[in-house]
């Protein structure tokens, strides 16, 4: 047997490991706590090209794949460092345009087709995606996609698709700005497409369904690569709530947006092997896009139960009743209503103090709005902004209790830190949460501070309570909610996938586009092998 | 009592009402809505779950409650606004553009006042950084080499900086911008040097001029180059006005090295010339580091691209560059280069025929100022046009464009005859003081001079046309057909200036200079023509 230790193709999104966050302390965890086991490659795609690690990455990251969105003429230079620029060039001047119009331009016709579809026959959409990545592997991804061909097609079938639409009921008309942005977002966000994905790569981890799985649906069809898909936030529910929101963006660019984003996330369902929400919460809406229930495996993630362990209050809080709270203050986390449930519990309990821990840089407007709201309330004594702490650990044992009021979550990391720091939470009945806090702690409806007051004046008030649930908070965690079983969840995933035969797609293609591309692709290949 | 309501804010409403409540909140936040799901992720976005939607709303689920509200939502945006213009695209209203012609005529004629600076200095002072109204041929012939080698061989280079600043200070990331001009000055201070040993060696192999004249010329050489290289920083980094206060500065210092300190001509000019190009570093250096710190942009991982790719992506730019000033030159060296009596060395400086160039001079700069409004007007007026234009509609669009165009080309038209008018009768009205002031006189005895002024004011004309089209080539990243358009006029000016200098008369060179400006016009005229008729496709392609 091989001592070779496993390659994951390990693809984030505006996270790990050039950016901070949830997603990226999830992902470091991951990766160095399978320093042993297991080899990782990041593929990582980001916004701009300049951009350094933010973690001391393990010695088992054993390649960084930077793909920069934007901001750069030649992002080859970065996803493709191993070839040579004059390699390039040469594929380059071998795109010509008899070849994109023969070869692409079919396979383009029928991509354009999903994008107006996007709920078209997933298979479909998965073989066009493929046919797309066969394709730059062997010709230049921006001459190809700045060919006037594509130009031509992409605007009159928009026209097209356009003119069949009762536009008084869309309610808006698509301008000439939608298509020109609408295609060169095409450039922009499908350059994954123009990736080579290294054959030794054993499976692929997507942390999002989202443009960078894209590596995932390609190597199952060009290797039979196995892959694992965890939804951390559902990628499509936050698209359509991020892209409906932009004010500036017009309808049709907006629609554009999400119907790319619609059916590259259906196709990475399609062809994933596990979908892993971190909790059950966001399974109602990987349904929605197709995903199959036989795959999706929730895993949750998981905290160190080592270091958030619970300990007495700190001398500046033991006299008095403390609720804490971490989280950034933004509207989101309804930090309003939070402030109102103090008011409400200061009426019962005058000298009950609420510390909030979390960034203030986030959205300043918001800040003072809730700062007004405390004096308004006369709570200058009672709800205090502790900003950034440097200690998170030693956040929790500071009160008695902890609290979060926000409005959407998926599984917040402040909940289990809480719970395994013995401090059971009063929290509103959003996202996952309800998985973490069931049975150890008090679930409230969002945005009702009477609600949310009561549960912490009944837990404030009742001491024998307070302990009870903080010790079941302290059992769940590290029974459900450690670092070792998550990343032990994922272990298991890996050695499962990778004892399961390979399912070679490239062999089932039937799209006749793609077919006909590839079979001039292969029979080229001779020309053109390094 | 009190309290309790300021605490609680929401008062108790009936499930229509907070339907209602609902089908507002979410078009605040996302206006005409995408689909029922797009809905569903807001409700749930604002904190309603399932349980609140049975409870709160009677619905089963969010989604069957995104339903009805998406339902709702839709009705209130049906019924779209027909905007009256069917086709025709209106750009922009008269008065916008008179004020963004007056504003940014003005400041393309700043550009020139660092000339105008040096034309004046001679006129009071007889004294600029590198002319003199006393020097003979031979010193005229040896410098006008040094500036004409120093133009053309930093061309490129000017062209290359230009590019790159505008790039990345377009971006703000002036740390990039720094790098990239040190990265360009590295490579352009060598190739000046090593082209000047390259001509020394030259000129001892096949001996064109005594070795004094070429080491004076190469002085100059080397000097201007830097200097040029030095102001095209600024002047891309759009520190205009520091280039005309290092050149007035160092046009002090020769005046102060010729009349107080006696050091002679040369010295005087060099140590100017010096003068100017530190003040002009030392600003660059400076802004560039203030800028770096203010920002905390050293604090970034940035790196320019490799030397690869950087040759790759720019060298379209510096053959451009090249080419332009070559152009620029061609009919000089050409004109110099022969004549009815030999010229005693392979280039000697004819005064009648620069005389008439530099008064052409004038007229280019006149007109060439209206450059900036014309590439402005455009960038101002796209994407307002595009968020207006429908697609359907999309070749009026791109009809509304070319009209923009044909009037940037008619107000070019006008501009020159203009320019060319005011040029020609503003300097003739000189004469009245020929009496007084014998250069003046001197000035006007050629009729060369008027000859070289015509033709070269008219092919100016074309070459301004022809930088018009390269200016929007370029705005949309299509160096290529700059490159296409410059290299045949290049080849004409040379070959039409050769033969009609030789065959007809030295200052027939200019001859070269129109009919290679005009093949420029009809070259770039013909591409601009395709542009703006697929203005969409080149505006989507520009990345």
């Amino acid at each position: 047997m091989s001592n070779k230790k496993p390659i994951v193709l390990f693809l984030t999104e505006g996270s790990y490991p050039f950016n901070g966050g949830g997603v990226s302390t999830w992902s470091h965890i991951l990766c160095t706590e399978l320093e042993e086991e297991i080899d990782f490659y990041i593929y990582a795609i980001t916004g701009s090209p300049f951009v350094e690690t933010r973690y001391k990455l393990p010695t088992n990251v054993k390649e960084i794949i930077h793909i920069p969105l934007w901001g750069v003429e030649e992002p080859v230079e970065y996803y493709d460092r191993k070839t040579p620029f004059s390699k390039h060039i040469e594929k380059r001047a071998r795109t010509t345009n008899n070849v994109i119009k023969e070869y692409f331009l079919p396979v383009f016709k029928d991509f354009i087709e999903c994008l107006h579809n996007p709920f078209y026959d997933v298979k479909f959409i998965s073989d066009v995606i493929y046919g797309m990545w066969k394709y730059f592997q062997h010709y230049d991804y921006k001459t190809t996609m700045r060919e006037p061909l594509l130009w031509q097609e992409f605007k009159s079938s928009l026209i097209t698709k356009y003119s069949q639409l009762d536009l008084d009921k869309v309610g808006d008309e698509p301008k000439v700005f939608d298509t020109i942005f609408g295609m060169r977002w095409l450039y922009h966000f499908l350059m994954p497409l123009a990736v080579p994905i290294p054959k030794e790569v054993d499976i692929t981890h997507a942390t999002l369904a989202g443009f960078p799985a894209i590596a995932s649906i390609v190597a199952k069809y060009e290797y039979g690569t196995p892959g694992i898909v965890t939804d951390h936030g559902v990628y499509m529910r936050e698209r359509l709530i991020n892209v409906g929101r932009e004010e500036d963006m017009p309808f049709f660019s907006k629609k554009l947006l999400v119907d790319l984003s619609t059916l590259i996330t259906r196709a990475v369902y399609f062809t994933a092997d596990q979908i892993s929400p971190v909790t059950t919460a966001n399974v109602k809406w990987e349904v929605k896009f197709e995903a199959n229930k036989d795959k999706i495996v929730p895993i949750y993630n998981g905290i160190d139960t080592d270091l958030f362990k619970p300990t007495s209050k700190p001398a500046h809080t033991t006299n008095q009743p403390t609720v804490i709270a971490v989280a950034q203050v933004f509207p989101l986390k309804d930090i309003e209503t939070m402030i109102r449930s103090c008011a409400l519990v200061k009426k019962a309990i005058p000298n009950v103090q609420y510390i909030v821990y979390g960034s203030l840089d986030v959205d300043k407007e918001y800040v003072e709005t809730c700062r007004k709201l405390v004096t308004k309330l006369d709570l200058d004594k009672n709800f205090r902004f502790g900003g950034f702490h440097n200690q998170p650990n030693m956040i929790f044992n500071e009160g008695d209790i902890s609290i979060l009021t926000s409005i959407s979550e998926g599984f917040p990391y402040t909940v289990i830190e809480s719970m395994s720091c013995q401090r059971p939470v009063v929290a509103t009945d959003v996202g996952g949460i309800k998985d973490a806090l069931e049975g150890c702690g008090i679930l409230c409806k969002p945005r009702e501070p009477q609600e949310i007051a009561n549960g912490v004046i009944k837990l404030l008030q009742n001491g024998d309570l307070r302990i009870e649930l903080g010790i079941k908070a302290r059992e769940k965690a590290l029974l459900n909610f450690t670092t070792d079983k998550s990343v032990k969840a994922y272990l298991d995933t890996y050695q499962n996938l990778l004892s399961k035969k390979k399912d070679i797609l490239k062999h089932k293609v039937t799209v006749e586009s793609v077919i006909n591309a590839l079979e001039y692709i292969e029979r080229g290949d001779y020309e053109y092998a390094d | 009592m009190n309290t309790q309501t300021n605490i609680l804010p929401e008062v108790e409403l009936t499930p229509e009402e907070r339907f209602n409540d609902v089908v507002n909140k979410v078009e605040e936040l996302v206006g005409n809505p995408l689909s029922s799901w797009a809905v569903a992720a807001t409700i749930e976005s604002i904190g309603i779950r399932d349980i609140d939607a049975l409870k709160d709303f009677n619905y089963p689920t969010v989604f069957d409650l995104a339903e009805d509200v998406y339902t709702s939502l839709k009705k209130r945006y049906s019924k779209i606004d027909q905007v009256e213009e069917k086709e025709d695209i209106k750009l922009g209203d008269f008065r916008e553009s008179l004020t963004m012609f007056l504003k940014y005529y003005s400041a393309g004629l700043l550009f020139s006042l660092p000339m105008i600076s040096q034309i004046v200095a001679i006129i009071l002072f007889q004294y600029a950084l590198w002319a003199w109204l006393y020097f003979n041929e031979a010193q005229a012939s040896v410098i006008a080499f040094g500036t004409i080698a120093a133009f053309v061989l930093t061309g490129g280079f000017i062209q290359v900086i230009g590019r790159l600043v505008s790039k990345y200070e377009g971006e703000e990331n002036y740390f990039l911008a720094y790098k990239a001009i040190k990265r360009v000055l590295k490579l352009a201070i060598p190739f000046v040097l090593v082209s000047v040993a390259f001509l020394i060696g030259l000129n001892i192999v096949l001996p064109f001029y005594p070795l004094k004249m070429v080491f004076l010329a190469m002085v100059y050489l080397i000097l201007i180059s830097f200097m040029l290289l030095s102001s095209a920083v600024l002047y891309a980094s759009g520190q205009r006005v520091i280039i005309l206060v290092s050149v007035l500065a160092g046009t002090a210092v020769v005046i102060f090295g010729m009349e107080v300190l006696n050091l002679g001509i040369y010295i005087s000019q060099w140590i100017g010339i010096i003068s100017s190009i530190i003040i002009s570093t030392i600003y660059f250096i400076f802004y560039y580091q203030i800028k770096i710190r203010t920002l905390r942009q050293q604090l970034f991982k940035q790196s320019l691209p490799s030397g690869e790719v950087s040759y790759y992506n720019n060298y379209r730019y510096f053959i451009y560059g090249f080419c332009y000033f070559t152009f620029l030159f061609t009919d000089r060296l050409l004109a110099w280069s022969t004549g009815e009596i030999i010229p005693p060395y392979i280039i000697w400086f004819n005064t009648p025929y620069e005389l008439g160039m530099d008064w052409a001079l004038i007229s280019l700069i006149l007109t060439v100022a209206v450059l900036e409004f014309s590439i402005q007007l455009f960038s101002k007026r796209i994407i307002p046009a595009q968020k207006k234009a429908k697609l359907s509609a999309i070749k009026f669009f791109n009809r509304s464009f070319k009209r923009l165009y044909v009037f940037q080309i008619i107000l070019l038209l006008v501009v020159s005859v203009i320019s060319i008018l005011v040029t020609y009768y503003g300097v003739l009205s000189l004469r009245v003081f020929e009496d007084q002031v014998p250069e003046i006189k001197d000035f006007f005895a050629n009729p060369i001079t008027f000859k070289v002024f015509w033709m070269a004011s008219i092919g100016y004309v074309f070459l301004v046309y022809g930088l018009l089209n390269s200016l929007f080539f370029f705005t949309m990243k299509r160096p290529e057909f700059v490159f296409y358009s410059i290299i045949p006029a290049l080849a004409i000016n040379l070959l039409v200036g050769f033969v009609c200098s030789r065959v007809i008369s030295f200052e027939y060179a200019t001859v070269g200079l129109i009919v290679g400006s005009i093949t420029y016009a009809m070259i770039s005229g013909y591409l601009a023509r395709r542009f703006f008729r697929h203005l969409d496709y080149y505006y989507y392609s520009a990345y």
